[in-house]
């Protein structure tokens, strides 16, 4: 696939345990990128006689539910329509899940998504108030040396 | 910022607000950031000198541009030929120097973007720059990404049309593409990479909370200013643990699942052959 220099990568060896935890970025790219082509292409067209093509097909909706909730709650603009939007897919998704999984028990982040779409409401585009900068800023914080004694004065700083 | 009494001192940040907020400046995270740290910095390419440096536009180009000047006998015949060029962070390239680069939609009014690829770049003068591309045609086949508009991707031919003359400021953004055969016929999957979903231009409505915008701005600078603290006033083991309390989980939950998502599939396909 052809992407421009900007976009954030994804690891060729995809699945392999070699490249260890994807980041949110990276899952992000993979789903709204990568998935919908393969999967529509993989899955798709159905056989009608084929048990295991109408679930394939089941599961591609539930995955193209998803990424378009990402989708739409990641988008720099939001309104009214969206955030109904979002809730719809979001919900299409999960029960999609509980149809094709019935054995599975839900998470509480499955909870906390439904609720996504009151702060795209109230907050408006989750791009000015979510927390990955936060994470990164942590991540610089992690890197700075320290003589791993709390309250006292490392000469090192100066 | 547009409400009387806004304190004058969040007034003269509207340019960083603008630049956090300028929903085609960078698609990722990460160059949101690069790009508002280069805040004071002109990332447009400093307009070259280029005496010297004109070269006779090659047939095909000229007849395009004449075509975007309508004849005029003002038609340019010399340019500076550019290789890539970067407008509001986003590099855009020929075809031939980087394909990724290359593959750009096309905006039109009120009507839905068309992909094309970069096939050169004209600088006329200093601040006068045309992208010479071609359109891809649409395919004959059923486009299978018709049933699911959110995604924003469709499939096209990977035949091209003529070229054309825009403007830099007509791309909308750059697209991911994949060839592969479909139904018999050469096609390519497109995908926009434009962060902006538009459900129904129209009706679009856009919603910012500058309180949202106003936490994300002060607290990254609080706690930038938590790094330049010696350490006895902050010690960094504190900060990261009163940093962890400002960390929300709203922006990862959908992310997770996708992880979630990619397992449960992964045991469906092994489990049943």
């Amino acid at each position: 696939m052809y992407t421009p220099s900007w976009l954030t990568s994804v690891p060729t060896n995809l699945g392999e345990p070699s490249h260890g935890k994807l980041k949110a970025d990276q899952w992000r790219t993979l789903g709204t990128t990568y998935l919908p082509v393969s999967l529509i292409r993989l899955w798709d067209q159905v056989d009608d006689d084929d048990r295991r093509s109408q679930d394939c097909r089941k599961l591609l909706a539930v995955t193209l539910s998803l990424i378009s909730a990402v989708i739409i709650a990641s988008s720099r603009t939001t309104s009214e329509e969206k955030a109904d939007l979002y809730l719809h897919h979001m919900q299409n998704y999960l029960n999609g899940l509980r149809e094709l999984f019935p054995q599975y028990r839900f998470l509480p982040n499955q909870h906390m998504a439904l609720h996504l779409a009151e702060y795209l409401r109230l907050y408006g585009p989750v791009h000015s108030w979510w927390t990955f900068p936060f994470e990164r800023l942590i991540g610089m914080l992690q890197r700075i040396p320290t003589n791993f004694q709390i309250g006292k004065l490392c000469l090192y700083f100066f | 910022m547009l409400r009387e009494g806004c304190p004058e001192a969040i007034k003269n940040c509207s340019g960083h607000f603008s630049k956090f907020l300028d929903p085609q400046v960078r698609n990722t995270l990460l160059t949101d950031i690069s790009r508002f740290l280069a805040l004071e910095e002109d990332d447009n390419e400093p307009a070259p000198d280029l005496k010297g440096k004109m070269t006779a536009i090659q047939e095909g180009p000229y007849k395009a541009l004449r075509i975007y000047f309508q004849g005029a006998s003002s038609t340019p015949r010399e340019a500076k030929v550019l290789s890539s060029y970067t407008l509001n962070g986003l590099t855009f390239s020929t075809f031939t120097r980087h394909r990724g680069n290359s593959f750009v939609l096309i905006r039109r009014p009120s009507l839905p973007s068309v992909p094309a690829r970069i096939e050169s770049m004209l600088q006329i003068s200093a601040n006068e720059i045309y992208f010479v591309v071609r359109y891809f045609l649409k395919t004959l086949s059923d486009d299978p990404f018709d049933k699911y508009p959110v995604l924003q991707s469709s499939l096209w031919s990977q035949d091209l049309g003529q070229l054309v003359v825009i403007k830099p400021q007509d791309v909308e953004s750059h697209f991911a593409c994949l060839a592969f055969e479909w139904r018999g016929t050469d096609s390519l999957a497109i995908v926009s990479l434009s962060r902006v979903f538009s459900s129904s231009p129209c009706h679009q409505l856009m919603l910012t909370s500058p309180t949202g915008i106003l936490n994300q701005f002060f607290v990254s600078h609080c706690f930038s200013l938590f790094l330049t603290l010696p350490p006895f006033f902050c010690d960094p083991f504190l900060s990261c643990l009163h940093i962890q309390l400002f960390i929300g989980i709203q922006g990862s939950i959908i992310f997770w699942d996708f992880q979630l998502l990619l397992d449960l599939m992964l045991d469906r396909l092994l489990s049943r052959p």
